[in-house]
């Protein structure tokens, strides 16, 4: 009786689904995968709009630093020596490309509460944004976002994955 | 000597009378019923009555049988017919009772047939074989005007007793709100507690895998009919809440990569940003009243809660600590605000009142507590206890902590408006929604079309 | 409910109505026991009944007893009659309670005469017994004081009543589901009142429960069912001895309190 009615229910939701329209934006548009910025860690990105090396670009910001990341421990935001090192190479190409203005983004693992996660990314965004600040970059040439646990680099549930999502990456637009 | 006998014997008589007369007066037979009035502190030992002490029962699920609703005359209606929706209510009665927990229902399949007079008048003989204590009966019936009747008896079994009795006019559409009425109709007269079948659950519905989550906003009966999504999945949502007047729904979206607070107005559609700036806002609650709204705020790497009437305004900070505080929910009356901070080092629970005054922490039960949650009761606080990911409840005074889930991976409880029953996310990725009974702990999952997180329990819809 | 449960929930049904049936058994047998020493009482009652029926027309009038403890008597009256009355006073403090002879003496049955007599404890002084010499019936005048015992309930019979009955329902106690944390400090009171074969004879009336508080108050109508269903379930109670009924604290009118474990 109940596997019947939710069977009857599913295919209802499903077939309504189809057909419901949203209400805020004008743009009736279909849901996009999120922006191609970090599908492994540090790998180069072949997107195919930028030409290789421009300087400037994402694809130079990538060749030029030994990361655009740097990684926490469990519900911590400080910096350790590798994460100023990379830190301090970034500085360095952001200095050398002063036009840049970049996204700092800070994630956490699985591992905690929705809200405190939101609250955490924006601690290691933050992190990694005064410490850039430190080396003469400009506040106003920085944002931060936070994304919580919401964009995971690598899916899993164990040290080896929580460890490459708790991360802050700095994002250099295309 | 004559004179004197009698006139000592008289004397003798009449002191005797006075003073044994009102004693002979009372040493009449003790009548075989005792007066009502002495049954008002009886005592094992009473020397009026005898007096039996009976001690028996159990914890368990009561059976009750649910049998088919008749029609009095078989109609059509926008719905259906008549006699069709008689058998629908009943299946969604005997549905949310077992939902519950608390409840075994037997039928609607499978038991005799209910005549309508039988209705008011149950054939208890019929059902006796069925182990059932309780017994309910209800009609459906189409009105002139178009509306439906739905009635709902509720009886006893073995007394042979009627216990109450209900009548609701709705809509058409509106038909399966009726089965929901019916159903907290019988839960409240059988277990003392309001009921919670006639509400509507928010939530985030998820799909895809979890590098790549789609997050929608959807909104469901709490049984999962009448669902559709209220975004396009464009942009992640999160943590959605519904107003306690169930006008708007207040939620955290990434529309355009800016993360902040929306509301949501329910009948029109409408979405608007409900604080004015570019920092980021999340972690949304109404006042009990719904004309405030407290949030959570980012600002340079530090999170404090506010609070912003729900039409906008100017927020007012309500906490300003160096740690991440978040997560506020109100007291039932309006007067205190818990919420979560990590000021001490690791994430506890904190108590304030609601001006922000008086911050205290109330949770030292060792180990992380977040998401903290106060029950529409007054008496329970939930929470995520995030070593092992499990859902408890607390006093207010933080005292009486008891887990209820097992099982790891249980985050984000929401309350039942009866205070009984909580929902829940399990899966701390790609998530569930699950329920379970606060005083048995018994769980279930809910069911969605897609997976879901984040769930928000609506009050009881008003008649 | 799952499996197991029913399961043992059905095991401890039948159990408990073996067990019902064998105790019911022996309280059929058992119910015979208030014996009847009191049979030969009946017979001397009525024995004495017929003789007390009318004063004697003694010209001994009781109250010379008192004579000696009033004061001096200011009339030179001639001394006063005889002691005769003194040995009657004697008599008359060892006369034996004189069960009053209303209808049921006449048949003289085994049965323990059920009437309210009990309650008169006290011997009243009846003028012309005193020449009788109880001793002469061979019995110990002192012993004539106490009550028959079946014709009363007992603090021993009312316990065996209390343990058959709540024997019987305890089953019916046993299903009945906890409403919610805190019902169990409720205790409920039902007034139940009986025909002679063990059904309700009325509805039963709730009285005054105790134990609410502000945390289980929402479920003192529930428990109020429940102790009602807990009895309902199971009446009619069957074997409770008839010549109980109807004495004071007999289970024609009981109290039952009710209350869920824990």
């Amino acid at each position: 009786m109940m596997r019947r009615t939710s069977l009857i229910a599913l295919a209802a939701m499903l077939s309504l689904s189809a057909g419901c329209a949203h209400r805020r934006t004008a743009a009736e548009l279909p849901p996009q995968p999120p922006s191609a910025t970090e599908t492994a860690e540090g790998q180069v990105q072949d997107n195919g709009i930028a030409p290789e090396g421009v300087p400037g670009s994402r694809r130079d910001f990538l060749q030029s630093v030994p990361s655009d990341r740097i990684f926490f421990d469990t519900d911590s935001y400080s910096l350790d020596a590798q994460s100023r090192a990379t830190l301090d190479a970034q500085a360095a190409w952001l200095t050398r490309n002063a036009a840049v203005r970049v996204t700092i983004e800070g994630h956490a693992d699985e591992r905690g509460t929705r809200e405190y996660n939101l609250a955490l990314g924006d601690r290691r965004a933050n992190s990694a944004r005064d410490y850039l600040q430190s080396r003469g970059i400009s506040a106003a040439r920085m944002q931060t976002i936070s994304w919580g646990k919401e964009r995971p680099a690598v899916d899993g549930h164990d040290e080896t994955a929580w460890s490459q999502n708790r991360r802050a990456v700095t994002v250099v637009p295309e | 000597m004559r004179g004197f006998e009698v006139r000592h014997y008289l004397i003798a008589a009449a002191a005797w009378a006075l003073a044994a007369g009102p004693a002979l007066a009372q040493a009449q037979p003790a009548p075989v019923q005792a007066p009502p009035s002495a049954q008002g502190q009886p005592q094992s030992g009473d020397d009026d009555q005898l007096v039996v002490d009976v001690t028996g029962g159990r914890r368990a699920a009561l059976p009750i049988a649910v049998p088919y609703m008749p029609t009095p005359q078989p109609a059509d209606t926008a719905a259906g017919n008549t006699g069709a929706l008689g058998r629908q209510v009943a299946e969604i009665v005997a549905a949310d009772l077992r939902n519950s927990e608390l409840f075994t229902p037997i039928g609607p399949s499978g038991l005799p047939g209910v005549s309508f007079p039988q209705v008011t008048a149950p054939d208890y003989g019929a059902f006796a074989s069925t182990g059932a204590q309780n017994l309910v009966q209800g009609f459906v019936q189409a009105n002139a005007n178009g509306s439906i009747t739905v009635g709902c008896y509720v009886y006893d079994v073995a007394s042979q007793a009627e216990l109450t009795r209900q009548g609701y006019v709705v809509q058409p559409r509106d038909w399966r709100r009726a089965a929901h009425r019916c159903a907290d109709t019988i839960f409240s007269r059988l277990t003392g507690e309001g009921g919670y079948f006639d509400t509507r659950v928010v939530y985030v519905s998820e799909t895809g895998p979890a590098r790549h989550r789609i997050k929608r906003l959807a909104i469901m009966d709490y049984d999962g009919a009448n669902h559709r999504f209220l975004t396009n999945g464009q942009w992640t949502v999160l943590t959605p809440r519904f107003a306690p007047n169930q006008q708007t729904i207040t939620f955290m979206t990434y529309e355009n990569e800016r993360p902040r607070v929306m509301v949501y107005e329910l009948d029109s559609g409408r979405a608007r940003p409900l604080v004015p700036g570019n920092y980021m806002t999340f972690a949304p609650r109404y006042s009990p009243d719904s004309r405030y709204i407290i949030f959570s705020m980012a600002m340079n790497g530090n999170t404090d809660i506010y609070r912003i009437p729900t039409g906008g305004g100017t927020p007012q900070r309500l906490t300003n600590s160096p740690g991440i505080d978040t997560g506020g929910s109100y007291s039932p009356d309006g007067s205190r605000i818990v919420f979560e901070s990590d000021r001490g080092g690791t994430q506890q629970i904190y108590m304030m009142n609601a001006d922000g005054s008086n911050q205290r922490r109330i949770s030292f039960g060792g180990g992380g507590y977040a998401t903290p949650v106060w029950s529409p009761r007054g008496d329970l606080i939930a929470f995520t206890k995030t070593g092992g990911f499990r859902i408890g409840v607390m006093a207010p005074d933080g005292s009486g902590e008891r887990i209820l889930t097992g099982g790891g991976g249980a985050e984000g409880p929401s309350w039942a408006p009866n205070g009984r029953a909580i929902m829940f996310t399990r899966g701390l990725s790609a998530g569930q929604l699950w329920y379970v009974d606060v005083a048995s702990g018994a769980t279930r999952r809910v069911p969605t079309p897609l997976d879901g997180s984040d769930p928000a329990w609506s009050p009881l819809r008003p008649n | 409910m799952d499996r197991t449960e029913a399961t043992g929930l059905g095991v401890s049904l039948v159990g408990h109505v073996a067990l019902l049936a064998a105790l019911s058994l022996a309280l059929v047998t058992a119910a015979n026991h208030p014996v009847t020493p009191p049979a030969m009482e009946v017979s001397f009652v009525d024995e004495v009944g017929a003789v007390s029926a009318s004063p004697a027309p003694s010209v001994q009038p009781a109250v010379q007893a008192r004579a000696p403890e009033l004061g001096p008597v200011e009339d030179a009256a001639p001394a006063p009659a005889p002691q005769a009355p003194a040995p009657a006073q004697r008599d008359l403090v060892a006369a034996p309670s004189p069960l009053p002879a209303p209808a049921p003496p006449s048949r003289v049955q085994p049965r323990p005469a059920p009437p309210a007599t009990a309650g008169t404890g006290p011997t009243t002084r009846r003028p012309g017994l005193g020449d009788l010499d109880p001793r002469a019936f061979g019995r110990d005048p002192a012993a004539h004081a106490e009550t028959p015992p079946a014709a009363v309930m007992s603090a021993q019979a009312a316990a065996n009543i209390a343990q058959a009955i709540t024997r019987q329902v305890q089953p019916c106690a046993d299903r009945q589901v906890y409403p919610g944390p805190g019902a169990e400090r409720i205790v409920t009171p039902i007034i139940l009142r009986l025909n002679r074969d063990g059904s309700l004879a009325a509805r039963p009336r709730i009285g005054t429960q105790r134990g609410l508080d502000d945390e289980n108050r929402r479920y003192a109508d529930r428990v109020a069912d429940l102790a009602i269903a807990t009895f309902t379930g199971c009446a009619p109670l069957r074997g409770l001895p008839q010549e109980l009924y109807n004495v004071p604290r007999g289970w024609s009118n009981f109290t039952m309190n009710y209350r869920l474990p824990g």
